[in-house]
């Protein structure tokens, strides 16, 4: 019956149907799923449309504190699905895109029925080889891009570049691949045209070597350019590049310059970009993962004195190269630091002027033997965030952490660990139980810890004493049982977002309950990491939070 | 009270109250805009049996305020008890009056039909039930290997 009537009647009818029906629709007809899940979600969130496959992702707003448009967003945070003939009829009836990411053969093809109101990336990659007729394509279709991704090297990427300057939209463009050598007009063509003939703002250049090549072309460019971010990571780039680029500073609009994984830098290039760094407005600098000696360490700093730079990324596995940057901190306007880096024997001058800086906001990996002293600097200081990597002795820092917590001035705190090191098991209550009211802490991240199971109850019974909005843990030996204890906790305490990671041990029935049980008002969003439900349990979820929920439940 | 003539595809003649079938856009836009008062309007989509339903329908709605311009958002069974009894019908007849709602221009008449359709979909147990229900034809089954293959892939997706 249902297959007798016309596209828009079953969209119509696939409208009343929630996300977790489409799967055991589609089971039972050839072409059901497509329609259904693609008109289910287009509707209500991001799209992600790729080669001849659908990527259809809902909204995962984690740091965007809005509530979810429909129950969509309660059982999973992404769908695929294999795109069908009948896809093209279906799109007429999009009418809330938002953001679609999208393959250029599928653009192609779809562009007339797009809605006026999306924003389009557009993805070319490697792996395209039909002949797109860009040509073909509307100029309003064009339009509608803001973001091109050109990755690898392909025919049609190549083809796009001479249409750029239909894209008046463009804020953004990515090259990513490691080209031939015999491909390396490409490169120049997507410098020139990028720069010449759009508004784009921001230009990344990963894993092309052959950028060295363009380095001329590239600096002749900027200052004419609205170039604002310059992005060339992973690309091997020499110093000739660094200085060519670095002589354009002054006249550039750059706001953001990153040359993070280039170990071929050395000390001449980082000369030549402290040279011109304060006579830049460049804010952000990332030279993460490069290889940094104290003598470029020394450089930079001093020409980070004179700069705008607000924003510095300097991690790297060197050890103690960054001295001089420490005992200048206090001279220079960095509010943002990354140098998630062990290094003992710097950390004494880092300690020393931190009080004096101008930190809010800072990742490090600080030796136990140095966290007290640290802490107490840092509690005289202006440091709002911190995000500590700890790698050994976790157990140790989380403790000594716990005895100063009530006295920092922190908002944010996240204890992590460091790359490639397991997750410990870590006695989390006493940093939970020193926090109170007066305690300025809002979001603390523990997600980078295991939680003991006698400690969950115990943690979260200290909640309703914390001015915690965001809170984040990492429970896998969480039971029923504690789920359950923690509903009053949570209603009575502030949070709004809460994460259990972890794949805890909870049934169905128990997050069903707890979901239901739920009452504080402020609460917005939970995020349960690993847990299996059945759609019948689905289904009690969607129903307890009805059409328009309160707040989000995603399961990842 | 000024009537309507309509006539439907096996010939059947209809006079209604304008006011109660001016709940149909298209009969309403042809008469207003066209003019046409007198002479009998065609509706060569519409069998007298389901013209019946929709006229119940109408009846049912007579005095509801016009609909609003944005849709509301209801759930799949939030409808009047009256519209639930009106919508017990057989599937092929059911999807004749949807049919005809969405010629007529009803709004609310294809808006009850169709989250009817919705709720025998979401009161199936399994694709098999669907499959039953909807006298959906072998040749659009997937098969089992395809059936196989999405299953794992489903439940990797709801995991």
């Amino acid at each position: 019956m249902i297959l007798l009537l016309p596209y828009d009647i079953q969209l119509k009818v696939f409208n009343y149907l929630d996300v977790i029906d489409l799967p055991f629709i589609s089971l039972a007809n050839k072409y059901y799923y497509d329609l259904l899940s693609a008109y289910r979600v287009f509707g209500r969130s991001n799209v992600f449309l790729m080669g001849n496959r659908l990527d259809l992702q809902l909204a995962e707003d984690w740091d965007n504190y809005r509530p979810a448009p429909t129950e969509s967003h309660l059982v999973r945070d992404k769908i695929k699905v294999q795109l069908a003939s009948q896809l093209e009829p279906l799109v007429k009836g999009i009418y809330k895109f938002q953001d679609v990411a999208i393959g250029g053969e599928l653009f192609a093809k779809l562009h007339k029925y797009l809605p006026q109101s999306v924003r389009m990336e557009l993805n070319i990659t490697c792996k395209s080889k039909a002949r797109i007729n860009w040509d073909a394509v509307s100029d309003s279709a064009m339009e509608k891009i803001t973001y091109l991704k050109l990755i690898g090297q392909s025919r049609n990427g190549t083809n796009i570049l001479k249409h750029l300057n239909r894209m008046t939209n463009l804020k953004d463009v990515l090259v990513d691949g490691v080209l031939e050598s015999h491909d390396l007009k490409t490169l120049w063509d997507v410098i020139f045209n990028v720069l010449r003939n759009t508004q784009a703002t921001a230009l990344e250049i990963l894993n092309n070597p052959h950028i060295n090549q363009c380095a001329q072309l590239l600096a002749s460019m900027i200052p004419s350019s609205n170039l604002q971010d310059l992005t060339v990571c992973c690309c091997d780039i020499e110093d000739e590049f660094v200085q060519t680029i670095a002589k354009t500073l002054p006249d550039s609009k750059l706001k953001i310059l990153n040359f993070q994984d280039n170990e071929t830098i050395t000390d001449i290039g980082y000369t030549a970009l402290a040279e011109m760094l304060p006579k830049s407005k460049v804010k952000t600098l990332n030279l993460a993962s490069n290889t940094l000696i104290v003598e470029d360490v020394e450089i930079l700093s001093e020409a980070l004195q004179h700069s705008q730079v607000t924003e510095l990324y300097m991690s790297s596995d060197y050890d103690d190269v960054l001295s001089p940057l420490y005992e200048n901190l206090h001279n220079l306007k960095i509010q943002w630091l990354d140098i998630s880096i062990p290094g003992t024997a710097s950390e004494e001058s880092l300690i020393n002027s931190i009080a004096q800086s101008h930190l809010e906001s800072i990742d490090i990996d600080i030796d136990v033997d140095n966290l007290d002293e640290f802490l107490k600097e840092a509690t005289k200081s202006k440091l709002q965030e911190i995000r500590f990597i700890a790698s050994v002795d976790v157990q140790e820092r989380v403790d000594i952490i716990a005895t100063h917590i009530k006295d920092t001035p922190l908002k944010k705190l996240g204890i992590y660990q460091g790359c490639g090191v397991e997750k410990t098991l870590v006695d989390c209550f006493s940093l939970l139980s020193n926090l109170t009211k007066e305690t300025p802490l809002t979001e603390l991240d523990l997600s980078g810890l295991i939680v003991k199971r006698e400690d969950i109850t115990l943690i979260f019974l200290q909640l309703p004493f914390t001015n915690l909005t965001l809170f984040k843990i990492y429970c896998p030996e969480m039971t029923d049982k504690e789920l359950d204890n923690l509903i009053p906790a949570i209603n009575l305490s502030s949070l709004k977002y809460l994460l259990i990671g972890g794949r805890p041990k909870v049934s169905g029935p128990a997050v069903v309950r707890f979901i239901s049980r739920l009452n504080n008002r402020m609460f917005r969003k939970l995020i349960m990491e690993g847990v299996i439900l059945t759609k019948e349990e689905k289904r009690s979820i969607r129903k307890v939070l009805g059409d328009y929920p309160k707040f989000t439940v995603t399961f990842t | 009270m000024a009537s309507v003539k309509l006539t439907t595809s096996d010939d059947k003649e209809y006079t209604l109250d304008r006011e109660l079938i001016f709940q149909s856009n298209l009969i309403k836009n042809m008469v207003t805009d066209l003019d046409v008062f007198d002479a009998p309007i065609p509706l060569p989509n519409v069998t007298s049996s389901t013209l019946d339903i929709v006229i119940k329908y109408l009846k049912i709605h007579k005095d509801d305020p016009p609909p609003p311009d944005k849709p509301i958002e209801k759930a799949v069974d939030d409808m009047i008890d009256e519209d639930k009894e009106l919508m017990k019908l057989e599937f092929n007849i059911m999807a004749d009056v949807i049919l005809a709602a969405n010629y007529l221009d009803i709004p609310g008449l294809l808006d009850i039909g169709c989250r009817t359709v919705a709720w025998h979909i979401k009161q199936c147990k399994d694709y098999h039930e669907i499959r039953e229900k909807f006298n959906i034809p072998k040749e659009l089954w997937r098969s089992e290997e395809e059936i196989a293959e999405m299953k794992k892939e489903l439940n990797g997706i709801l995991g």
